[in-house]
């Protein structure tokens, strides 16, 4: 399903928490929406859901409006934050429970009828086997562990097969480690299941991960959308830079016109795009590698991480950069290097 | 705690061995003294006190529907919809439990003559009970997820689905926590009930308190234990469905 967001307005009271929201979610991929807290995310889904009406603007499933249809009968399903399990029903009575309401009495669709008995169990059966649920459908949801509890929470909101399905931090209830080993295995489930996917967190690895498409939510305004690596490597704005992973920003003054020829900055010469006057400079920390020709800088920090070392330096105009270097490789504290970009052309960012 | 259980237990055990003496016993009709085993006793009193026990049965039978149907909606708006001056409402709702039952009997009386006194009665019942009604249910609205709801609707349920698969059953709980409340309380109501009771309409609490001043203790006391009968089931009932587990819901 493809959706249209447009011009979506939306306040508690007299405090606005989206203004103007356009987007789009393109059809059968994972849509990521990330954002720190507060910057409206968590609403924007359940304006999608249906669960709350804009005051402003429109949304479209495949074209149609259903800015003011209800929940009920929108084709989505919806992975809460806290899953929101029925906990007075068994899970095989969770996952049935969207297969045996009213929707497809109502659906807007024909074809969608309410299936028989039969094909319930076996629904639910495919649901259970999909995510490993099968030996728990007797149990509680209050019997579970965590990562149980948040795949039955899918698998009732897959089962009934919506166009659009939405989850709302899904893993943000579970602890580091479980999180790690369910976003990986949750990556590759969404994806088998070739529906649209809106997924909502404030995760950035996490985005990475499961993103074909990313839309960064700031204080209730889109700031960039757009393939998660071009997001990382090209933001538009210093807070999509520092949000989407570690960054430096170098600030950089062009003093003459540069027509083509690479300006001097605190990291050396690079080539800066025609007309820039001032702006910043992207550094990613494993952007930076020692270079023996390139601009010298104070070791500020240096502490071994395992994957790498993360060091802090001090170019020579006193701006700090973070520098990922491989593994036992990072100098000592109060030492000086000379490091260099690797790339010759970075992200400039202009003021 | 202890304490409080013998202070609550002991006149119970004394009513008790007081219905259950051999000791000679007066009743209203008979002449002068008779010599009475228990269960001449009991049929006394079932026979004397009869047609009270029925009304009384018939008043509480109104009552705890009726507390449930109008407080159960009441607390759900009030904490699921509040609106200016519904805090205010909630407090006021509280309020007949603080006023003697006397005044309210009398202003029953006064603001609707006519009316049949039976219904009087119950609506002097429900002035007690549905704040109980609003207060516990209140309490179980407001521990109840509101996003159970959502992801019921998100599932397909509409508006009347949603209340019987989802809303309803994990509410039961403290529906029948309430109506086991308005029970023991409107059973045992003695004040208004006694100020409308008229000698063809007299709920049992008001012909215990006839029992009291006319009759010799035995009768009083096995009259006494007929009317915790029915309530002290109640009372345990409530104490277990107090627990833990209770709270979580009922299975479906």
């Amino acid at each position: 399903m493809k959706v249209l967001i447009e011009g979506l307005s939306f306040a508690y009271g007299r405090e606005p928490v989206l203004s103007g929201v356009s987007m789009e979610i393109p059809d059968g991929g994972i849509t990521v929406l990330i954002g720190p807290s507060g910057s409206g995310k968590s609403t924007l889904l359940q304006l999608l859901a249906g669960l709350l009406h804009p005051a402003r603007g429109r949304i479209l499933f495949d074209g149609e409006d259903v800015t003011g249809v209800p929940t009920e009968r929108r084709d989505v399903g919806v992975v809460f934050q806290s899953y929101a399990l029925f906990p007075h029903l068994s899970v095989r009575d969770n996952i049935a429970f969207g297969l045996k309401t009213g929707r497809r009495r109502f659906s807007l669709r024909s074809s969608r009828r309410r299936p028989s008995r039969h094909s319930v169990e076996a629904r639910v059966w495919d649901a259970a086997a999909l995510l490993g649920l099968e030996r728990l459908l007797d149990r509680r949801p209050a019997q579970l562990s965590g990562g149980e509890q948040q795949r039955v929470a899918l698998a009732r909101a897959v089962a009934p097969r919506p166009g659009l399905l939405l989850l709302d931090e899904p893993l943000s209830a579970l602890d580091a480690r479980l999180r790690r080993s369910v976003r990986t295995e949750l990556a590759s489930l969404l994806r088998a299941l070739g529906t649209t996917v809106f997924y909502v967190t404030h995760d950035q690895e996490e985005a990475m991960l499961l993103a074909d498409h990313l839309v960064v939510l700031d204080r209730g305004q889109v700031v960039q959308a757009g393939p998660p690596l071009d997001l990382y490597r090209r933001p538009a704005t210093p807070f999509v830079a520092s949000f989407l992973g570690e960054a430096s920003l170098v600030e950089v003054s062009v003093e003459e016109e540069g027509n083509g020829k690479p300006a001097r900055t605190p990291l050396g010469r690079l080539a800066l795009p025609e007309g820039s006057r001032r702006g910043r400079i992207l550094v990613r920390p494993e952007d930076l590698t020692a270079d023996p020709q390139g601009a010298t800088a104070t070791v500020l920090d240096a502490r071994g991480l395992g994957p790498y070392d993360r060091v802090v330096l001090a170019l020579e105009n006193g701006v700090e950069v973070l520098a990922h270097f491989p593994p036992e490789s990072a100098p000592e504290p109060g030492s000086r290097v000379r490091v260099g970009l690797r790339s010759r052309k970075p992200h400039f960012l202009e003021d | 705690m202890a304490l409080l259980a013998v202070a609550l237990a002991t006149p119970i055990a004394i009513t008790a061995a007081g219905a259950f003496s051999h000791a000679e016993w007066y009743g209203e009709r008979s002449e002068g003294a008779a010599v009475a085993d228990t269960p001449a006793l009991f049929s006394y009193v079932l026979e004397t006190w009869g047609r009270a026990l029925l009304r009384s049965a018939a008043v509480v039978a109104a009552v705890v529907p009726l507390a449930l149907l109008i407080g159960a909606p009441a607390a759900w708006a009030f904490r699921r919809r509040p609106f200016p001056g519904s805090r205010l409402l909630e407090s006021a709702a509280l309020v007949p439990l603080a006023v003697p039952g006397v005044a309210l009997a009398f202003a029953l009386i006064q603001s609707a003559p006519g009316f049949p006194r039976f219904w009087l009665l119950v609506a002097g019942h429900l002035a007690y009970t549905v704040p109980l009604v609003v207060k516990s249910v209140g309490n179980a609205v407001e521990t109840f997820d509101p996003r159970l709801e959502a992801a019921a609707r998100s599932l397909g349920a509409g508006g009347w689905e949603t209340a019987r698969l989802v809303t309803l059953p994990l509410l039961l709980p403290a529906l029948i926590l309430s109506a086991l409340l308005v029970f023991a309380v409107s059973w045992g109501e003695f004040n208004v009930s006694f100020l409308l009771a008229t000698p063809l309409l007299q709920t049992f609490p008001a012909g215990l308190y006839a029992t009291y001043t006319t009759n010799s203790f035995p009768v009083a006391a096995a009259a006494t234990l007929v009317f915790l009968a029915p309530v002290v089931p109640a009372l345990i009932a409530i104490q277990a469905l107090g627990g833990e587990e209770f709270h979580r819901g009922l299975p479906a």
